[in-house]
């Protein structure tokens, strides 16, 4: 049979017997459809993390009593100075408020804008910000989720942070976070650094933690065991113990997903393979025919092999396009909540498209080979068969 | 091959030619730099996590106990 031929008759069979194929294709499509949703969400939080982790200082020191982080004395700033290899050291106010309690709450972060990069980074984020209009009266930054929930709850313009000391202080809205940032930002409030301080509590001299760089990543090792001898209540956290952390979470959350895609994939397997080993299926009787016309035992493998591909590649191809659909287009509703959470503020969270081809090919190679398998070894069994006895 | 499923093809090639488009016109620099801007102002790069207020650090009857969920002070020596 020449390729046209070929070709012309598996397309007719397609087409023809389309209801059949299209029930194994709605399946695949879904088992793809999950798979591949799950591993775009994780892989491109993944990517936005590791890029936003490039911009953070190397080290993390806080103060802690008896395991849960204390305020941290400003002093220890000048010490890390004074640490040879040590530089760029910043102190961070930051903490969670909560609006009712135990119930929604925000991340509040102080901020010095007397900082000339500062300026410039909130220049770079919001292009029409007036520093100078910000700074008459009390005003904040806040993220998009922040922003919806406090209108909800009729604060239209401002809000009044209640202090621990009993007080209350009148913050205005000044601006809205870009929603490009809302992964990060979308529980954020940013407020000027004594601000920050007096909502949250902290003395003048204290501060969440501080942050610093070792330019030399030869020396981290040795920077971990001279910064715990300097305080006995210091805990210090590098870098690479974040990004180890962040990767160990979503690779155990993609990797539960897989899991369970395996266990979907070999039950699917098993139907497929029963389904054509039947002993009185039409797809018995039909290879049967075939080969009593004349068909070769590699001609009809051959065009079941090809039947199957075209079967699994548009599956594949349909699922993997939804795929991308639902979380790039759509911000993957309900299966976000499984990597973001959804008990706090509502996220409103747009994923930036991340194309892992070798996870891709991986799917692929996963999805492909057993239902391959599952469909030709049947098929093999039967033509090779005497016709007759297929045909009965 | 017939009619039909050259039709199919070419709406499957369109629908990937349309994927495509989405990947390489949506604005990745744009994003990753406003991302790397609030990481620098702020210098917090976690995410934005939607979690519900979390008791398990306290043990509201016993406050000066850990809390019943953590299991570490009966191995303790």
């Amino acid at each position: 049979m020449n390729a046209n031929a070929f070709w012309h008759f598996l397309t007719l069979q397609l087409v023809k017997e389309r209801s059949k194929h299209l029930s194994v294709i709605l399946i695949s499509m879904m088992i793809v459809f999950l798979l591949s949703s799950v591993l775009f969400i994780s892989s491109s939080i993944r990517y936005s993390l590791e890029e936003t982790l490039k911009v953070q200082p190397d080290f993390v020191v806080s103060r802690t009593l008896g395991g849960t982080a204390i305020p941290t004395p400003m002093a220890w700033g000048d010490e890390l100075l004074e640490i040879y290899g040590v530089s760029q050291v910043t102190p961070r106010v930051y903490g969670r408020y909560f609006f009712e309690p135990k119930g929604k709450s925000f991340l509040l972060v102080g901020v010095d804008f007397m900082e000339e990069q500062s300026h410039k980074n909130l220049q770079a984020l919001i292009e029409t910000t007036d520093i100078k209009a910000f700074f008459e009266g009390k005003q904040m930054f806040v993220g998009q989720g922040v922003k919806e929930y406090l209108n909800a709850h009729f604060y239209k313009g401002s809000y009044n942070f209640l202090t621990p000391k009993g007080q209350f202080e009148n913050v205005k809205f000044f601006k809205t976070l870009p929603s490009q940032t809302n992964l990060i930002s979308n529980d954020m409030i940013i407020l000027p650094l004594d601000l920050a301080r007096k909502i949250l509590g902290y003395d003048e001299e204290e501060v969440t933690d501080i942050l610093f760089n070792v330019p030399n990543t030869d020396e981290w090792d040795m920077m971990t065991d001279k910064l715990s001898a300097l305080h006995y209540d210091l805990h210090v956290v590098n870098k690479k113990e974040v990004q180890r952390s962040y990767a160990n979470l979503y690779n155990y959350k993609g990797g539960v997903f897989l899991i369970l895609f395996l266990i979907l994939l070999a039950t699917f397997s098993l139907i497929l393979y029963q389904r054509y080993s039947m002993v009185y299926s039409s797809e018995r009787r039909h290879i049967g025919l075939l080969r009593a016309l004349g068909w070769s035992i590699n001609a009809v493998l051959r065009y079941k092999f090809t039947e199957t591909i075209v079967v699994v590649s548009v599956s594949y191809i349909l699922g993997v396009l939804l795929a991308y659909f639902y979380v790039f287009v759509l911000g993957a509703p309900i299966l976000r909540e499984i990597f973001l959470g959804g008990k706090n503020l509502h996220n409103i969270v747009g994923f930036l498209p991340v194309l892992d081809f070798s996870v891709l090919s991986s799917i692929f190679l996963i999805y492909a080979l057993p239902f391959i398998a599952s469909v030709l070894i049947p098929v093999w069994k039967v033509s090779v068969t005497d016709p007759k006895e297929a045909m009965l | 091959m017939i009619k039909p499923f050259v039709s199919f093809v070419l709406v499957l090639i369109l629908m990937v030619f349309v994927m495509g488009s989405h990947y390489l016109l949506f604005p990745h620099k744009k994003t990753t730099e406003s991302m790397l801007n609030i990481t620098s102002l702020t210098h917090i790069s976690s995410l934005s996590l939607s979690l519900s207020y979390d008791e398990s650090s306290f043990n509201r009857t016993y406050p000066e106990m850990p809390t019943l969920g953590k299991m570490d002070f009966l191995y303790e020596r």
